[in-house]
């Protein structure tokens, strides 16, 4: 596992996607964090217009708008996928590396890619957002639960996509599925959200919440949209890791190996 | 006698379809085993099994002696290496940064065999030469130094010679017979090429639509093939009165009128031969079988 892990690594950081998806990240969460610094600062030095009180916190908020998910299936799509391809994936099971030990390892690599897209993104929050904005009026629990929830729904992103990865075999297909995956959640979210407001109906409300928790893409909207049950949402977020740990295992030994 | 595989009415279906089909085969270790049959006839579907790639769908095998069924077979596949179908290339990585992987993957923290490897299969002087840019052939021989950098005790080997040119295909015959010389690697190769595998190969497994048919050794092989002349001649008697005057022991009539020797003999001694005992050579034909052949013969001709 270890030796593994370590073969795992050596490849990631030596992979150009890796960075390029970092860059990608940090760029977007910089061309957001820039568009409301230029809108508060506007705001401000034209007479009659609202001013636009912006703080850090809002833009951590913000910072839950989906690009980890769709970065955390690019980065598995191509690191498990690539692995196939090269035949990398081939020379493991052979040399008895065991198929338990090659998904953990792939897990943790992507994992860890992820981790590093959400904490580029979530630099620009601190450092940036925290400096241009401050943290006016914020709340230091909050702010840091909403964090760890952020970090955990990553990570739930990271096994779920490095499943699909695994057991799809195929670049395209796992890409395509991955990206119709989030596409399709953040659209029913978004239809169940507005529902449950035009509607005001009790019952589409309870379902766009249920619907929301339970899927890693589903709970950015309610992070962006202020919801304060952190733990809820990381306690769902390590269940989809713990599924994947336990399940997926299982399901991959039976799988032939192209 | 001690085997390296042994398969027990291995067996692969797809969709009730089988692929391959009660195969019952053994590897000595040491061997240098050709594994023979046209494309779609299982060959490469019984590699992938015996490497973990497949799962089977009955019977079972043997690696090293312990069975499929056993949790300690990851660690005797610890003593494999293989190229199924494709080498195992990063693209994006130099041949060095492969290997550097692959001994990784295999627990090997030490990296200095990977010059020497790499030497060895002709890539020491690739460096920054990344695997994208590599030819077939080179790619092919990065594909037998990754499953020769974890020091394998038995290789598996499935085209491993596709897309190199007549060199590189000396090249790696003589590197195979090095390697099951000199490290004592037990050798399971397949090759459309069978003139090749004919060289190289100490035994032999036939496999015909999913079923082995037979399994020989480098000499019964060899003994099958030898060369024979068909001799057409105006009678039989006395045919044996005229091959004890030349000392051949090996023959065996075919007809009334023709007989078939196994011996390096000249036409004009024989047509001597035979006029002393009152018989005429009409024709006479040199009969060379070779592995191609004989596996022809084997599974009926070419079907249409």
């Amino acid at each position: 596992m270890k030796a593994l892990l370590r073969a795992d690594l050596y490849r990631l950081f030596r992979s150009k996607f890796f960075y390029i998806l970092l860059i990608v990240s940090f760029a977007l969460a910089l061309i957001t964090f820039l568009l409301y610094l230029a809108i508060s600062e506007i705001s401000e030095g034209e007479d009659g217009l609202m001013p636009f009180v912006m703080t850090a916190e809002q833009l951590q908020m913000l910072s839950f708008d989906g690009t980890i998910g769709y970065m955390a299936a690019i980065a598995a799509a191509i690191f498990v996928c690539g692995d196939y391809s090269g035949g990398g994936m081939r020379n493991k099971v052979v040399i008895g590396c065991g198929r338990r030990k090659i998904f953990y390892s792939k897990l943790i690599a992507v994992s860890f890619a992820s981790v590093c897209i959400y904490i580029a993104i979530q630099i620009v929050v601190f450092v940036l957002g925290g400096g241009a904005f401050g943290w006016e009026g914020a709340s230091a629990y909050h702010v840091i639960s909403r964090f760890i929830a952020g970090l955990f729904m990553s990570l739930a992103c990271a096994a779920i996509f490095t499943s699909v990865a695994l057991l799809v075999q195929k670049l395209s297909s796992s890409l395509i599925f991955g990206i119709v995956v989030i596409f399709a959640v953040t659209m029913i979210v978004s239809l169940l959200s507005v529902a449950a407001s035009m509607l005001d109906s009790a019952a589409f409300d309870w379902i766009y919440k249920i619907f929301a928790r339970l899927t890693p893409m589903g709970q950015n909207s309610l992070l962006m949209a202020g919801e304060d049950d952190y733990w809820v949402l990381t306690a769902i977020s390590a269940a989809w890791v713990l599924l994947a740990v336990f399940a997926v295992p299982v399901w991959f030994k039976k799988r032939d190996i192209k | 006698m001690e085997f390296v595989l042994e398969t027990q009415g291995l067996t692969k279906s797809y969709r009730n379809i089988p692929v391959v089909n009660g195969v019952t085969m053994r590897i000595k270790k040491g061997d240098i085993y050709g594994f023979v049959g046209r494309n779609g006839a299982g060959k490469t579907t019984l590699m992938r099994i015996v490497s973990g790639l497949v799962a089977k769908s009955g019977g079972g095998y043997s690696l090293f002696g312990c069975p499929d069924t056993d949790a300690r077979l990851d660690g005797m596949r610890r003593k494999m290496g293989a190229i199924i179908e494709a080498p195992s290339v990063y693209p994006a990585f130099t041949a060095e940064q492969n290997l550097k992987m692959q001994c990784m993957a295999g627990g090997i923290d030490d990296f200095s065999s990977v010059p020497e490897v790499l030497e060895l299969v002709g890539l020491a002087g690739t460096g920054n030469k990344k695997a994208k840019d590599f030819s077939l052939g080179m790619r092919q021989r990065l594909g037998i130094a990754s499953a020769l950098i974890t020091r394998p005790e038995f290789l598996i080997l499935d085209e491993p010679v596709n897309g190199l040119d007549p060199q590189g295909i000396f090249e790696v015959r003589e590197l195979l017979k090095t390697l099951n010389r000199e490290r004592g690697i037990t050798i399971f190769i397949s090759s459309h090429l069978l003139g090749e595998l004919a060289k190289l190969a100490t035994s032999f497994g036939f496999i015909e639509r999913g079923m082995l048919l037979k399994e020989v050794t480098a000499e019964e092989l060899e003994h099958a093939c030898r060369k024979s002349l068909v001799l057409h001649m105006s009678g039989i008697v006395r045919f044996a009165e005229a091959m004890n005057s030349l000392h051949i022991g090996e023959y065996r009539v075919l007809s009334q009128t023709s007989a078939e020797i196994f011996a390096d003999v000249t036409v004009s001694a024989l047509a001597f031969a035979l006029r002393d005992v009152g018989l005429e050579l009409l024709r006479v034909v040199e009969n060379d079988v070779d592995l191609e052949r004989y596996f022809m013969e084997m599974i009926g001709g070419v079907r249409a």
